[in-house]
């Protein structure tokens, strides 16, 4: 007779088995399948189950979370979500571990004679309001792309709709703040009109400087499965250093830094060349720009207006023989792309993350993309557009729809506009003209503020960080972060030790994840929620309730910032019964109402000023996450939008127009086909330092590693941070795998092990180094020099040079 | 800790990997459909689950491994400090 453990283990095993066998069916299958048992989740003793968005990028790839006994004790791929179809990769396996750290931050600390020490939650938030009390214009937000959107948009109502002085911003400024502006400036409205569905109906993928295999390895399974099943398709990987992606692409097309804005302009070239111009759909939709009035002016954000003839002249000299000497592509790597988007009977999927988008021309290099596949008609039918991808589970639902960038407001409107400053203030029952009209400082301002001793003109004294770990992702770490004066506050909230509470005066122990109620939104505009299943460790809480509280005692303090236009409490929260709910005490915080459910809901008209309505939340509780437009039918039910701005599918369309540019720039539903010309980069590589560098991510690695870093099997997978050198380059520097090396730049430098033909392979001239490494932190030598309109830096390409320390 | 994987199989010459794969203790073979083989994978701890994935992705007709189920048999999940 089995004993009690091996009926145990018998359960399991067949739950593993099952949930496998399940995913095959639904992948081998041509229709969307019910597997054999329905979409049943693995039935084991004790363990009850519920969904949540993986928090480990932004492909949004939802897990089934398995809970006993107050903890999570299993993850499973969730079968019905469309995004990921019941896989996980290697990050959202272990995403379940990462609640566990033994060191975990469970209750405040405050800097005293240089040791942080415990206090309690009430001298926390006595400490922060005193400190904004006393100068309100002086004090600033960093938040993040993984903020959930009721925490993002609590901090933006904190400071836009109640201090006033615009200073908030998010990490995503340093991943996808070009997109944003490429999206805008073309279209009128910011983010992707296509989703995820462009990778199972493209012919051909294009990815702009994106290691996709690494980064969105879910996505990248998604279309390779196309290939094994014998779909005709073709990867086309457009890249400056060689990846995991180039073993699996067709074509792997090595170009220079910075030379991608010459490569998009020579596709152009070779479309109008081959009297391949989409005639009927760009006289129809489109207008052309060019970036300034006269060519050598300094470029402008909104451009002015060019006719094609013009447009034509512009992108002339973008021969594919003038392009191979700039881009180090030859003339028929040059010629293949441009005889690609000449013809329409293929459908090109263009995709990209932060390779085309920390960059000094990021903007630039984002209308580009967008502008050939405008001009050659490569737009608009799936699998046939250019999309952006973010790297943040949230940020484009926190950052981009909640509007949490210096500038913005939520649902696309912005503080220096005031009829849309207007807009909010009514929805936020606040006076008119409460709202600032001046843009807040981005992120490389606010920390070099921050840094500056206020007798310099550093004007920002109390930075308060939640969700993320500026001290190893800002660029010039020895600029904007290390140079702290003693006297300025940096408050942090967070769930591990990192680099930045290293230098904090005041750090917070936060809920994450599970532990915590949250809605996100991926990059395809699917906002997805899931609710709390286990509760913090220790005194850990909600980095949501940390902004409310503080609110809270900035109102008993009588500012006046914190009450609407008839005197209530800016986060008037009632219940059923109309009674307001002190949410403002933890004990009352997960109490009578859902505060998620409530501040979501509150936001949500916003989004529908600029047809981006998310789903009710009551309606995100049933679903894997849907994708706004979220439209109520005449039958009550609720349904999604798959692509915008098409007829066929999006509600706001009028009829018969087709397609409709509704938000477009110049309000003629139409959108613009941009020149902008080749800029060089800002630091090229000379005598002195003779190397580019170039950073990034690995795949086992979520950005600075500060949790992947913790989970044995991740670390063990990539221990530390390494320089990928070409053989050329460490035949010259005689090095060998395993040699330590500095690597120096103006900015500073670090010692690394040299790793040759490693898992990426650096063509000669180029050096690559992870940034996922507190110990070895790469940010210390990278360049804070940033897109004069998306203001996101350039970690991509800055001069180095490599010296020999040790074999 | 127990996993459940699907194993994309190599169009030329995956046919041998559930033969391979179901020899091994630590392996319940399931069902091969369409160029895809699922898995279930039982070992001691963490480190074992790992070496025998790694070792799964490294047998000749895989082309990929890919996860889709994790439980830690009622033990803790084991992390460390970042500087362990
Ligand atoms: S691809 Fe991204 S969202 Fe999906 S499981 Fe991996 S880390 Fe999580």
């Amino acid at each position: 007779m089995p004993t009690l453990e091996a009926t145990r283990r018998q359960f399991v095993r067949t739950a593993a088995l099952s949930a496998a066998s399940a995913v095959i069916g639904s992948r081998a299958a041509a229709q969307p399948p019910t597997p054999p048992g329905g979409m049943e989740l693995p039935v084991l003793p004790g363990v009850t189950w519920d969904k949540a968005p993986c928090r480990f990028c932004g492909t949004g790839c939802h897990v089934q979370v398995g809970v006993k006994d107050g903890r999570v004790v299993a993850v499973s791929g969730d079968r019905r979500a469309e995004v990921n179809k019941g896989l996980l990769c290697v990050k959202g396996y272990h995403v379940g571990h990462i609640l566990y750290g033994p060191d975990r931050l469970t209750r405040p600390m405050l800097r005293r004679n240089g040791r942080l020490e415990p206090i309690t939650w009430d001298e926390a938030i006595e400490t922060i309001a005193g400190r904004i009390q006393a100068a309100p214009a002086k004090f600033a937000f960093y938040g993040s792309g993984q903020w959930t959107v009721s925490e993002g948009y609590a901090a933006n109502k904190f400071i836009k709709g109640g201090l006033g002085n615009n200073h908030i911003d998010p990490n995503a400024r340093l991943c996808m703040a070009s997109a944003v502006t490429g999206y805008i400036s073309t279209y009128g409205v910011d983010e992707p009109y296509n989703c995820y569905d462009d990778l199972d109906h493209c012919d051909v993928l294009i990815l702009w400087g994106n290691n996709f295999a690494e980064m969105h390895p879910v996505l990248f399974s998604r279309f390779i499965d196309r290939k094994l099943r014998g779909d005709k398709v073709t990867l086309i990987d457009l890249t400056t250093r060689l990846t995991r992606t180039s073993e699996r692409a067709d074509h792997v097309f090595v170009f220079q830094p910075q030379s991608d804005l010459a490569i998009a302009n020579c596709i152009a070239q070779q479309v109008i060349a081959a009297d391949a111009v989409a005639t009927d759909f760009v006289a129809k939709h489109c207008t052309f720009r060019k970036p300034w009035k006269r060519p050598g002016d300094p470029q402008t954000l909104m451009g002015e207006p060019c006719s094609f003839d013009e447009y034509k002249q512009f992108v002339a000299e973008y021969t594919p023989e003038a392009v191979s000497k700039t881009s180090g592509l030859s003339v028929e790597q040059l010629r293949l792309l441009g005889s690609l988007f000449a013809d329409r009977s293929k459908r090109i999927s263009s995709l990209w993350c932060m390779g085309m988008n920390q960059h000094t021309q990021g903007t630039a290099i984002n209308n580009l993309v967008h502008a050939i596949h405008l001009l050659s008609g490569h737009w608009g039918r799936p699998g046939d557009g250019p999309q952006s991808l973010t790297g943040q589970p949230s940020a484009c639902g926190t950052v981009r729809e909640v509007g949490t960038l210096s500038h913005a407001l939520p649902g696309d409107l912005r503080v220096d506009k005031p009829d849309q400053a207007a807009k909010a203030e009514a929805l936020w029952n606040l006076p008119p003209g409460r709202i600032n009209p001046k843009v807040g400082y981005h992120t490389v301002q606010m920390w070099e503020k921050f840094c500056t001793p206020a007798d310099r003109g550093g004007d920002i004294d109390t930075l308060w960080v939640q969700v993320t770990n500026p001290g190893q992702s800002l660029p010039n770490l020895p600029k904007l972060f290390e140079k702290k004066p003693a006297d300025k506050f940096l408050i942090v909230s967070d769930v591990y030790p990192t680099a930045t509470t290293e230098l904090a005066d005041l750090v917070l122990p936060s809920a994450m994840w599970v532990e915590k109620n949250g809605v996100y939104g991926n990059s395809e505009r699917r906002t997805q929620q899931w609710f709390k299943m286990v509760n913090p460790p220790g005194e850990a809480r909600d980095d949501c309730w940390q902004t409310i509280a503080v609110a809270r005692k900035l109102f008993d303090l009588g500012h006046p910032g914190m009450k609407d236009k008839d005197g209530r409490f800016l986060f008037h929260i009632t219940d059923g019964n109309g009674r307001e709910v002190p949410v403002w005490r933890w004990e009352s915080y997960y109490g009578t109402v859902n505060v998620d459910e409530k501040l979501y809901e509150e936001y949500r008209p916003f989004t529908q000023i600029k047809h981006k309505d998310v789903a009710p939340y009551r309606e995100l509780t049933k679903a894997r996450g849907l994708r706004w437009p979220v439209v109520k039918q005449p039958d009550g039910t609720w349904k999604e939008t798959r692509y915008r701005f098409l007829e066929e599918f999006d509600p706001y369309v009028a009829k018969g127009k087709g397609v409709q540019f509704y938000h477009s720039v110049a309000g003629d539903d139409k959108a613009f086909i941009w020149f902008r010309p080749y800029v060089p980069p800002p630091e090229v590589p000379d005598k002195e330092y003779p190397l580019w560098l170039d950073t990034g991510r690995v795949l086992e690695h979520w950005h600075t590693g500060t949790m992947t870093r913790r989970v044995p099997q991740l670390k063990r997978a990539v221990p530390a941070a390494y320089v990928e050198v070409s053989r050329e380059d460490a035949a010259a520097l005689g090095l060998k795998t395993g040699d330590k090396v500095r690597l120096e730049t103006r900015r500073g430098s670090l010692e690394l092990t040299a790793w040759i033909d490693g898992r990426g392979r650096c063509p000669k001239g180029h050096v690559f180094v992870p940034f996922f490494d507190e110990t070895k932190p790469i940010n210390r030598l990278t360049l804070d020099a940033h897109c004069p309109f998306s203001k996101e830096p350039d970690y991509k390409k800055c001069a180095v040079r490599l010296v020999k320390v040790s074999a | 800790m127990t996993s459940g994987l699907v194993v994309a199989l190599d169009p030329a010459g995956g046919d041998g990997v559930p033969g391979a794969v179901g020899a091994v203790p630590a392996f319940t073979v399931g069902e091969a459909t369409a160029g895809w083989l699922s898995v279930a994978l039982e070992a001691a701890d963490a480190a074992g689950s790992e070496w025998w994935a790694d070792w799964l992705r490294r047998l000749p007709g895989v082309a990929g491994v890919e996860v889709v189920f994790v439980h830690w048999d009622g033990a803790d999940p084991e992390v460390t400090r970042a500087d362990a």
